[in-house]
């Protein structure tokens, strides 16, 4: 029965203390005024998505630019092997070419020196 | 598995080359060769990948340095080598298929015929200073080369590489056989 009686006490209407209405309308002009009332609650959330996109698009241009580079410098070394080889076997096939025909000269210059 | 894994490393190499490497003109069918060879090189460096190698070559180096220089005139290189396990091990009649393949502007230097040691062929093109390629077929009893050089070339330069660059000197048989001719 207290119990009863106790609830229905805590739950009666009381009026509230005088000046209570114009201390919120104070405090809604306020809030107002700073704009926090009229700012969308996510906003601040887009601006970081955004910042975060254009991160990503700009480490993924970054990384792709320096794939490129390294693609490029594995491309110019394997073709500076192949140059070395092709001058190799060059070379070599030039000097060949080139004994061959000292080798002929002196041993017409011999044959020469024996006739005489 | 040794031969397979240097064929595989060259026509690496080649393929790496990318998809716009110049291949020369020759109607000639390697494969033949390729399928007896134990060891097949390939290269085919175009006017656009010498230039590509070159910037690569060290400007601090000499021999390097060396290279720039007689690569510098040139519009491409071109190599096909086979080398073989065992002596005269391919048929000797694709040296005279890549001959006819030799057009018209290039004049024979050098012809070399040899019983037992290699067949030797140099032509080259004569431009208005200086020469403006050189041919060369070298059939030797364990090695099949053909070389391509185009564009402005330096024969002197490029015989003195060897020795250098790693590259060993050719160590040239003293004795030889008879019948040779050579055409100036």
């Amino acid at each position: 029965m207290n119990m009863e009686k106790e609830l229905k006490l805590a739950l009666q209407r009381t009026e509230p203390e005088s000046g209570f209405s114009g201390r919120v309308l104070v405090r809604i002009q306020t809030a107002r005024s700073s704009g926090n009332l009229d700012r969308p609650v996510h906003a601040g959330a887009w601006a970081r998505i955004a910042a975060t996109v254009l991160l990503v698009v700009s480490t993924g241009l970054f990384s792709s630019h320096y794939l490129m580079e390294i693609r490029r410098d594995a491309a110019g070394e394997r073709a500076k092997q192949e140059l070395i080889l092709a001058m190799r076997i060059a070379s070599e096939k030039t000097n060949l070419a080139r004994y061959e025909v000292l080798g002929i000269g002196s041993s017409i210059s011999q044959e020469k020196g024996d006739r005489q | 598995m040794k031969k397979m894994i240097r064929v595989i490393a060259v026509a690496v190499m080649a393929v790496a080359a990318g998809p716009l490497a110049a291949q020369p003109n020759w109607k000639v069918d390697f494969r033949e060769l390729t399928k007896r060879a134990e060891e097949t090189v390939e290269v085919n460096l175009d006017g656009r990948m010498l230039r590509l190698a070159t910037a690569f070559l060290s400007s601090s180096d000499a021999e390097e340095r060396e290279i720039r220089e007689i690569v510098s005139g040139l519009s491409g290189i071109y190599i096909r080598s086979f080398t073989f396990s065992r002596d005269w091990d391919y048929d000797k009649s694709i040296a005279e298929t890549v001959r006819k393949q030799i057009g018209s502007g290039w004049e024979k230097l050098i012809t070399v015929r040899s019983r037992t040691n290699e067949d030797l062929d140099v032509y080259v093109r004569p431009g208005a200073t200086a020469l403006e390629g050189i041919f060369i077929i070298a059939a030797e009893p364990r090695e099949f080369t053909i070389v391509n050089i185009v564009g402005s070339i330096d024969i002197d330069k490029l015989g003195r590489l060897e020795g250098q660059f790693g590259i060993p000197k050719l160590e040239i048989e003293s004795e030889s056989t008879v019948e040779r001719r050579v055409n100036r």
